[in-house]
């Protein structure tokens, strides 16, 4: 039986961007300058806490700033950028779904931003454990939620990104709309824990989260079918 | 008698409440290769991604080989292989894998591929570029690859928007001979181009689309005769004869350019006693031909000759 063009789509997506140097920035060079700028931080920063800073929470705040920013940027600007050099032309007159071709995007670029966290949480203990202070299980466990929830907002971030990409024509308009507004649909799960709709449970922010990647991508891809290449 | 695997009807597409086809008809029988001519902004383009469902949104039927496109695109997209204008692939990619990404996801099997792909390149003289990245090539290169992933699933309805564009010459040949030979294996193509030549020697049939629909079809040369153009001939003369009043005899002559004249012929005049007698008495006077011929009308001539008939009839 035939792989499903999904399948064939994420495949091609996941080699086009191992490929490209902006993974190279993400998984090797933004990790690097990472581990560099905690060692060389002084101690007195961050009001003298850095002393008590490990590698580890340092890697995890960075990535947690600018991972899906980047995701957002990276997925938008690719669509509009393929849509514009008639990249979709040559796959929508293929007998697949038109909403394959987003859905596979979202899962490449959410996938290989995910790997650049996991790679700059693992540096993070490397280095850790490098300088004598070995992860403990409650570090552990909480560099694993860290992490959780990271890809959470990388997820949320990818299919905004996403959403954007297929509805903005240029680049500069997917640029802004990703920064301005794709960035705060990020905060919407923790809203009803903020106005006490909702209990405080990581569980809670996980489920609104999921919800909120599946509503944007099946806006994407539905606005995606409905596009006039 | 089988329908035919193009059945158009009624196709109508407003882009801002500005109408490009409006009611455009016509059918396109298997085996045929079709002409679809037109000036720029007709609507080509639109009629031709509507057919490939690149265009959704429209009001007509489109049949190919009897399955309505808005009705099963998945299937359609299997009996169609389409070559847009300005056609773009990853540029990561090699010509090789772009190629067989492409295919795969036609549903082409791999052996088939294996097949397939180097036997394209080699006829469309890309062998040697098969491991180049698609944005190391030309421009005509890419148009070339271009027409390759439009065959690679050999497809009954092979759908061209201009694709003799930004080709040279021996390149343009070879396009002309691939689409002869489709034809030959039973494949059905409708190729669009505002180059009456290019039309005129692969097209059994041409539909020429004006003011939104199609103002007429048939050969091309039913058209000419349709149109009412004059035929007009050509002559270069290297020596100039003694006397050149033959030729006012043959019909209204005027030299275009030093010797260089043409001779607007009569309607129903008889083109190959003009042919003869230009020659029989360019000679008899002591000059020399270097060129004669009929001189092919422009497409623009052709649309200039159908709005004077408009404006008459009106």
């Amino acid at each position: 039986m035939p792989p499903s063009p999904t399948r064939l789509l994420v495949r091609d997506e996941l080699i086009g961007f191992a490929r490209s140097k902006v993974m190279l920035v993400l998984w090797v060079i933004l990790p690097c300058i990472a581990v560099a700028g905690f060692l060389l931080l002084p101690a007195r920063a961050f009001g003298g806490a850095r002393a008590y800073l490990t590698a580890t929470t340092f890697m995890s705040l960075i990535e947690s700033s600018v991972a899906g920013t980047v995701a957002a940027l990276m997925i938008g600007v690719d669509i509009v950028s393929e849509r514009n050099r008639n990249v979709y032309t040559l796959l929508v007159i293929r007998p697949i779904r038109r909403e394959a071709i987003i859905v596979a995007k979202f899962l490449a670029v959410f996938g290989c931003v995910a790997v650049a966290c996991i790679v700059s949480l693992l540096l993070g203990i490397v280095v850790d454990m490098a300088r004598g202070v070995p992860p403990t299980a409650a570090s552990l466990y909480d560099t694993g939620k860290a992490l959780v929830s990271m890809t959470a907002v990388v997820g949320m971030s990818t299919a905004a990104g996403a959403l954007f990409g297929v509805l903005a024509r240029s680049i500069l308009v997917a640029v802004i709309l990703v920064l301005y507004v794709g960035q705060n649909i990020t905060v919407v799960p923790m809203l009803p824990t903020y106005f006490g709709v909702l209990p405080d449970r990581f569980w809670l922010f996980m489920v609104i989260s999921f919800a909120l990647v599946a509503i944007l991508i099946w806006l994407a891809g539905r606005a995606f079918r409905r596009a006039q290449l | 008698m089988t329908a035919p695997l193009v059945q158009i009807r009624g196709l109508a597409k407003a882009y801002y409440g500005q109408a490009v086809l409006d009611g455009v008809s016509f059918d396109i029988a298997e085996g045929e290769v079709f002409g679809y001519i037109g000036p720029n902004g007709a609507g080509k383009t639109t009629t031709l991604k509507i057919l490939a469902g690149l265009i959704t949104k429209y009001q007509g039927q489109v049949l190919i080989d009897g399955v309505d496109i808005a009705a099963d695109r998945i299937r359609s997209h299997h009996l169609i292989g389409f070559l847009p204008q300005g056609v773009g692939f990853q540029a990561w990619r090699t010509v090789e894998s772009a190629l067989d990404s492409l295919a795969e996801l036609s549903g082409v099997p791999a052996e088939l591929r294996a097949r397939r792909i180097p036997a394209l390149l080699e006829r469309f003289d890309l062998a040697a570029a098969r491991r180049k990245k698609v944005k190391e090539l030309s421009g005509g290169m890419t148009q070339k690859l271009g027409l390759i992933q439009a065959l690679l699933h050999e497809p009954k309805l092979l759908v061209l928007d201009e694709p003799l564009e930004g080709l040279d010459p021996p390149s343009r040949a070879l396009l002309k001979d691939v689409i002869r030979e489709r034809q030959r294996a039973g494949t059905t193509v409708l190729f669009s181009s505002h180059i009456l030549s290019d039309v005129e020697d692969v097209a059994d049939r041409v539909g020429i689309l004006h003011g939104g629909a199609i103002a007429t079809s048939g050969s091309l040369r039913d058209l000419l005769v349709a149109f009412g153009l004059p035929l007009e001939l050509e002559l270069e003369l290297s020596v100039r004869p003694a006397d050149l009043a033959f030729l006012a005899e043959l019909g209204a002559a005027a030299e275009r350019k030093p010797g260089t004249w043409r001779v607007t012929l009569p309607d129903g005049a008889d083109v190959d006693a003009a042919v003869h007698t230009a020659i029989e008495r360019t000679l008899a006077g002591g000059g020399r031909l270097r060129r004669i011929g009929l001189v092919e009308p422009e497409l623009d001539d052709l649309f200039a000759s159908y709005l004077l008939r408009g404006a008459r009839a009106a």
